[in-house]
């Protein structure tokens, strides 16, 4: 998870490898420093994400909750038809939509 | 120390020390015994050597003094001179006797008078002049003499020198510590034989005990046959013991290698214990995880005019209690309410989560709400941002008398209708699941529907895999449902939870069937 500030001043998170419920102890004490900050506009590349289970959307539903609007970009076909079943692709702003 | 017996490796490993500590043993002990006795032959040896050199010597001084007596032709005077100064201690016989036509003639004496062997004078009137030294034997008397004589080698020889020695009291060899027999227990018998009789002299009792070795050396015309052994190890002290060193070292050996084995054997023992302790915890954790997701999920209803089968599959890590879930109410008969769902992450959180919805759900069509109204109702009960959870749940009304379903999915994959070998996902577009809130009043899906048919409801542990997309999984499901809609309905959902489930999958899984004729 690489984390920088937009050229617009909105937040750009870069997420990869598997984000389930093995991997959400590793990011758990950063998305929680992360859901402190003011809300602003969130990018989110999936570009490098290949697995994504019901834990880890309830993660990204968490910052798209605290940081709106949310474009989401690159998304792997899997992970694009994960949150479009959960009827959340208008929600996360998946390009292409 | 041990409370059981030994075990059987522990009791082999001392028993191979042990075997191999008798071997070494044996070995160190026939060596010392091998040296003992080649060192005692070596002094016995010696001892031989200094009784054939005192045997010389009495030759020479006997023939000496017959050298002189041949020369002075037997004069007294002179054999008295020169063997007065041969005598060497008192108890000892000199005498000259000079032989004629067979008869012996006494001409001098020295020293104590002669006490003569049994058959007198002519014993001595049968020496050769050959200037041997002869060995008469053993005199008895107080004290016992050994009797020996000699003829000097000349040509008009008719001259013996006769002597008599006595025997030390006893028979018992006088010995000093640095002579070469101290420390030996030896006897020297004349003759070739160890008759008592002939016992010459001993430095122990006789017969002489223990490990003897018996010599023969020349005494003389004789001979002096020794018999001898060794009180103490002539090696050594060290020697002596060593057979018992390696005895006892081997058997401390025994001793320790056995209970070192046995220490590392039940170590071993204890450790496979506890990884069967382990497994017993883990299948008991199991059951215990099992019972408690058995009694979250309802029992499966007997419905008038439609038929219920249900299964819930424990993911790879059945410690945990999951999040899945199915429910049917009947709400008259040929018309029920089914409710399938999935609480995000796993374990007690999803669990009791999972259990508030369903139940939830129950009490708000006991209240007479329609599903469309329970759906919103359930979003006010959980919220992601401070449970960390959601739940995607699909609720249905199927009225089979009117052949009418009715569908609303909030974030939840979409039934499977099976209708005469066909399989088709139904659509219904769905909201975004429960727990994400500012989701517009969600869309009822209404799909008209006529028996025989066979709904499937189901949770995403039964299609998903990774590194595929989700419409993989409902492919294949519908693949495995057209050919499975033959069996009877609860075979047909064990077939499809066999079949579709892969080993090692983190998800649980439940899978609803509904199944009406008409």
């Amino acid at each position: 998870m690489t984390i920088a500030t937009g050229p617009d001043g909105g937040l750009c998170i870069r997420l990869g490898g598997d984000l389930d419920i093995a991997s959400l102890p590793d990011v758990e004490s950063e998305l929680n420093r992360l859901l402190t900050r003011k809300p602003r506009p969130l990018l989110l590349d999936l570009a490098d994400l290949d697995f994504l289970d019901s834990s880890g959307v309830a993660l990204l539903i968490r910052l798209a909750n605290r940081f709106t609007p949310v474009q989401t970009r690159h998304a792997t076909e899997p992970v694009r038809r994960v949150l479009g079943v959960l009827g959340l692709a208008d929600r996360f702003g998946l390009d292409g939509a | 120390m041990f409370k059981t017996a030994p075990r059987r490796v522990s009791v082999v490993v001392a028993v191979l020390v042990l075997a191999v500590t008798a071997v070494l043993t044996v070995l160190t002990w026939q060596v010392t015994v091998r040296s003992e006795q080649r060192l005692l032959a070596r002094q016995l040896a010696q001892v031989g050597t200094l009784l054939t050199n005192q045997a010389a010597v009495l030759t020479v001084e006997l023939a000496d003094i017959g050298q002189v007596a041949v020369n002075t032709n037997g004069n007294p005077n002179a054999f008295a001179r020169f063997a007065g100064a041969e005598l060497r201690d008192t108890g000892q016989s000199l005498s000259l006797w000079r032989i004629r036509d067979g008869e012996a003639q006494q001409l001098a004496v020295q020293g104590v008078d002669p006490r003569l062997p049994a058959d007198g004078a002519p014993a001595l009137a049968g020496l050769q002049p050959n200037g041997q030294l002869v060995i008469l034997g053993i005199l008895p008397g107080e004290p016992d003499r050994l009797a020996y004589a000699l003829m000097p080698a000349s040509d008009n020889a008719d001259l013996v020198v006769y002597a008599e020695s006595p025997l030390p009291p006893g028979r018992r060899m006088p010995t000093t510590p640095d002579s070469p027999v101290a420390g030996l227990d030896l006897a020297l018998y004349l003759g070739t034989t160890t008759d008592p009789a002939h016992l010459l002299q001993a430095t122990a009792p006789t017969p002489i005990a223990g490990d003897t070795q018996t010599k023969t050396v020349p005494f003389g015309d004789s001979s002096v046959t020794i018999v001898g052994t060794s009180p103490t190890q002539l090696a050594g002290e060290l020697a002596a013991v060593l057979p018992w060193v390696v005895l006892g070292a081997g058997l401390v050996l025994a001793a320790a290698g056995g209970v070192v084995v046995e220490i590392i054997s039940r170590r071993r023992e204890v450790a496979e214990r506890l990884a069967a302790e382990n497994a017993r915890l883990y299948r008991e954790q199991r059951g215990i995880a099992g019972t408690l997701q058995h009694a979250l999920l309802p029992a499966v209803p007997t419905l008038h005019g439609v038929e219920v089968a249900a299964r819930y599959s424990a993911g790879v890590d059945a410690l945990e209690v999951g999040g899945d879930w199915f429910d049917v109410i009947e709400l008259r008969p040929g018309c029920c309410v089914f409710v399938v769902g999935d609480v995000s992450g796993h374990g007690l959180p999803a669990a009791t989560t999972m259990a508030a919805l369903r139940f939830a759900v129950r009490g708000y069509l006991a209240e007479g709400h329609d599903i469309g109204a329970v759906l919103p109702r359930l979003r006010r009960l959980l919220d992601v941002d401070t449970d960390h959870q959601f739940a995607t749940v699909l609720l249905g009304e199927l009225d089979a008398g009117a052949g009418r379903l009715r569908l609303l999915s909030a974030g939840h994959l979409c039934p499977l209708l099976v209708t005469e070998g066909r399989a088709e996902l139904l659509d219904c577009p769905p909201a975004p699941p429960v727990g994400v809130d500012g989701a517009a009043a969600p869309q009822v899906t209404e799909v008209k529907v006529s028996g025989p048919a066979t709904l499937l409801a189901f949770t995403d542990g039964l299609i998903e895999r990774r590194g595929e997309t989700i419409d993989a999984g409902l492919d294949r499901l519908r693949a495995a449902a057209a050919r499975a809609d033959e069996q009877p309905l609860a075979a047909m959902l064990d077939d499809l939870l066999g079949t579709l489930t892969v080993e090692g999958r983190r998800d649980d899984t439940v899978i609803l069937g509904l199944r009406w004729t008409r």
